[in-house]
């Protein structure tokens, strides 16, 4: 076995894995607090892509700065899209949620497809082409920004979930709705908050895999999915288990590429999810 | 009276009363007329609803699981992909009738999706997890099938032409025998729908989808009825993936088990009504229509069916939860209620 | 001892690390009332999950006459006429009353026709055949509780499980259900195992009364004697239910 090669695949599987993470880390709060299946976090990644790409012809700064604007975009579309389509069908208790989520999805794609036609748009970093190395192994500095906001989101997130009033108050709901809104919370703002953050994790997500591949109507599906696999691996509605489920799936695939040709190493991903939700629905933690 | 009726001489008036035949038969005339339709227009018009009427059929074989157990199967593809791949492989490689590779297609589907139940059931895999779950299957087929010398890669599998074809290859001269073929296919899916509804599956499936403790309490073997129920969902829609292979002449891996056609399926029976008959039917004709329209009208926006799919989507859950088939059931409804009291 | 019908034998569940039933024992005997009280969280509707098979005991056995039915799933043991209702009511809302009956009927053999006349003889029993087209969703609380009862007769249970029938009904409500249940047990022969926090109305019902207290029994005898142990009245009568 070649060193070099096994140092990139794990080293790159990392870096590809903190994306799946953050993206994931979105997934796991909306379903965690709202118990909704968001299938719109694969468009509010989407969306992400695509902001940076207009905000970046636009103003020319570099995209990972550009990257932060992204998650204001989030917070005001999730925040719009729980008040204004979501809310008043949580109440019910029926699918309404889920198909309003799958509505967006489609109607998102295409709109990004209307608006910027489905050849594939680039957004370059001034970091694009730069390198460093470890060991005998090459690797993008971009790759190691993205690991790097990437972490720092989740870490913010986390913090800003255990030691702030807005934070106690979304863990509360998630832990019991109707206590929530017994002690006088404001259970629709909470939500309202939540999806909003999920959003601005899609976003943030979007805006940093803007850089590293073809932004086009359907580049966030992949991305979708594996965040999907991610939440499950976390235990989904945990935040760092999310995390560390979309760094892991990075590894398994990085390593799965070593052994396996082509887009099999994506199989190996998607037979580990299936294997936890049968086994270890819980997900990674250690059962109580 | 056969049963312990003794005790209560309370005269028995409750009995739910069949709905008069008449109706159902009009509504089978006005259906089949609607069906012949087509026949007297362009070939374009006709291959549209030659595609139209064969997903119509999937979506039927996809509520039979999705509407009447309650479950939400968000990898259906996984079976028309089967279907599509087994009746393109059978025909092209081994020079046999694609009825028969429609056939084996059918039995692939249905022991994937026994297998796939049977382990969901038994580790309890269940509501939005379960849609993930089947999502994962198709996903793992489609990466399986790119990556298969057998199954051509991401190239897929050419459906040949044949010289002095029939229809026991399912080529026909005329599109119209083809666009029959299809009519008859969505039938028969409509056809089991109602049946597994009617019947004592149906019943159970009815109960599952109710409250599952509530009918295992009731003596509902949930296990059993969910994997038949799967098992049976995924051979019909395994037919129409065949069909679709035949009628285009081809078969690839995005074509086959991509996600969005897995969501296309679903959302086919969900927009229509998926525990109605027609539901899957209606679904599938306003998706077409709409795209048509939109086609005509918005040229220049290829998207913009898609984005009236989406906002119909949204709409509909918000309003007509039941879908549009749903609307119909409650005016009749508000209909019968008004005509009783005159 | 013949007339035991079922029994649980040594039964643990744990919950994590909760105990929630622990070594217990119980017994069900042919042609009686079995009233099972206790305060919240004694492990009653536990108890009834593990004797429906809803849940699978940590340790210990379920005997249905002397047979071990400790691995038989839920569905199964409702074939095998051990039948309950839950303490929340949950109908099959999107269906009609005959049939949110019929379809207990149906699984345990009937043909279609015959589970439908026998789903309507059984909610003219309780009082529900007015409505037997009606959709479940339609009926108010009380109403539910009757219909879950009419649910669980379908079966033709030989135990049948009561889990807080009376909870939420009022007064009226209740005296009705009591005499329906009366007459139910008069009728079917069926072994009545009633969970139940309305202790007047298992005074009435029950001809022994088992008095559980975290996980354990406390009390097992009958009705006057459980009521006038002190040690009953201490655990839980005197905090809780002392003027009621």
């Amino acid at each position: 076995m070649d060193w070099r090669l096994v140092l990139q695949s794990v080293i790159g599987g990392l870096f590809n894995g903190s994306l799946y993470g953050v993206a994931a880390v979105g997934l796991a709060l909306v379903f965690g607090v709202a118990k909704i299946v968001n299938l719109a976090h694969g468009a509010f990644i989407l969306l992400g892509m695509y902001l940076v790409y207009v905000l970046h012809d636009w103003t020319s700064l570099d995209p990972f700065l550009l990257a932060f604007a992204a998650i204001l975009g989030g917070l005001a579309v999730g925040w719009l899209v729980q008040r204004g389509l979501l809310a008043r069908l949580m109440a019910t208790g029926q699918d309404g949620p889920l198909l309003v989520t799958l509505g967006l999805w489609i109607a998102i794609e295409a709109v990004c497809a209307m608006v910027f036609g489905s050849n594939p748009k680039t957004v370059e970093s001034s970091l694009s082409d730069a390198t460093f190395s470890i060991g005998p192994a090459n690797f993008y500095w971009s790759r190691l920004v993205v690991l790097a906001l990437a972490v720092a989101f989740t870490v913010g997130l986390h913090w800003l979930l255990q030691h702030t009033d807005l934070g106690r108050g979304i863990r509360a709901v998630s832990q019991d709705t109707t206590a929530a809104q017994l002690m006088g919370l404001s259970v629709g703002g909470l939500l309202a908050a939540t999806m909003a953050l999920g959003a601005a994790a899609a976003f943030f997500a979007g805006a940093l895999s803007a850089t590293l591949v073809p932004i086009t109507p359907g580049a966030a599906t992949n991305l979708l999915l594996m965040s999907f696999v991610a939440a499950v691996l976390g235990g989904l509605g945990n935040i760092k288990g999310a995390f560390v489920g979309g760094v892991l799936i990075g590894v398994v695939e990085g390593v799965g590429s070593l052994f396996l040709p082509g887009t099999m190493k994506v199989f190996i991903v998607f037979l580990v999810f299936i294997g936890f939700l049968l086994f270890r629905p819980e997900g990674l933690r250690r059962r109580a | 009276m056969t049963t312990q009726a003794t005790t209560s001489p309370a005269p028995r008036r409750v009995r739910p009363r069949r709905r008069p035949s008449l109706g159902i038969i009009v509504g089978i005339a006005v259906l089949a007329a609607l069906a012949l339709a087509p026949l007297t227009g362009s070939r374009h018009s006709l291959g549209i609803w030659t595609v139209a009427l064969i997903f119509a059929g999937v979506s039927s074989g996809w509520a039979i699981a999705g509407g009447l157990s309650g479950l939400i199967p968000l990898g259906h593809a996984a079976f028309f992909g089967i279907g599509g791949y087994a009746s393109a492989v059978v025909f092209a490689k081994y020079d046999l009738s694609p009825w028969l590779g429609i056939v084996v297609g059918m039995v692939i589907a249905a022991a994937l999706a026994w297998l796939m139940t049977v382990l969901a059931v038994r580790f309890k895999v269940r509501g939005p997890y379960f849609a993930l779950y089947t999502l994962a299957w198709a996903e793992m087929l489609r990466i399986l099938a790119s990556n298969l010398d057998y199954l051509g890669k991401t190239n897929g599998v050419l459906v040949p032409y044949k010289v002095d074809a029939g229809p026991a290859d399912l080529q026909f001269s005329d599109p119209r025998g083809f666009y029959l073929v299809a009519v008859g296919y969505a039938a028969l899916a409509m056809i089991v729908f109602l049946l597994v509804k009617r019947s004592p599956l149906g019943w159970r499936l009815s109960a599952i989808r109710g409250d599952e403790p509530t009918a295992a309490a009731s003596g509902v073997d949930v296990a059993r009825s969910l994997t038949r129920t799967m098992a049976l969902s995924a051979a019909m829609t395994a037919i129409g993936g065949g069909l679709y292979a035949q009628y285009i002449q081809y078969i690839d891996p995005e074509l086959a088990f991509n996600v969005s056609v897995s969501i296309d399926i679903a959302v086919r029976a969900i927009l229509g009504g998926a525990v109605l008959v027609l539901g899957p039917l209606l679904g599938s004709v306003a998706m077409t229509s709409v795209t048509e329209l939109t086609q005509k009208y918005m040229d220049a926006l290829p998207s913009a069916s898609l984005l009236v799919l989406g906002l119909a989507i949204i709409a509909l859950a918000h309003w007509f939860p039941t879908g549009i088939g749903g609307l119909g059931v409650r005016l009749k409804r508000i209909w019968s209620r008004r005509s009783d009291r005159v | 001892m013949s007339d035991i019908v079922m029994s649980a034998v040594d039964v643990n569940v744990r919950f994590g690390g909760l105990r929630a039933l622990a070594d217990l024992d119980l017994e069900i005997r042919s042609g009686e009332v079995l009233g099972i009280v206790g305060p919240n969280g004694a492990g009653k509707s536990t108890l009834f999950n593990v004797l429906a098979g809803a849940i699978r005991p940590t340790s210990g056995r379920v005997l249905l006459q002397g047979r071990d039915i400790t691995s038989s799933r839920a569905d199964q043991r409702a074939r095998m006429g051990i039948s309950r209702t839950f303490q929340t009511v949950r109908p099959f809302l999107d269906e009609t009353l005959v049939r949110n009956v019929a379809v207990a009927a149906l699984a345990v053999g009937d043909g279609r026709a015959h589970a439908m006349d026998v789903a309507v003889d059984l909610l003219e029993q309780v009082g529900l055949a007015d409505k037997a087209a009606a959709r479940a969703s339609e009926l108010g609380h009380g109403e539910r509780k009757r219909l879950e009862l009419a649910r669980a007769l379908a079966v033709r249970p030989r135990v049948l499980m009561l889990d807080e029938v009376m909870a939420g009904l009022n007064p009226s409500e209740v005296r009705e259900i009591v005499e329906l249940i009366r007459s139910l047990c008069a009728a079917s022969g069926s072994e009545l195992v009633l969970i139940e926090h309305l202790l007047s109305a298992v005074r009435s019902l029950a001809d022994r009364v088992v008095v559980l207290d975290a996980g354990r029994v406390l009390a097992d005898g009958t009705p006057d004697d459980v009521f006038g142990d002190p040690k009953v009245i201490e655990a839980y009568l005197g905090t809780k239910y002392a003027t009621s």
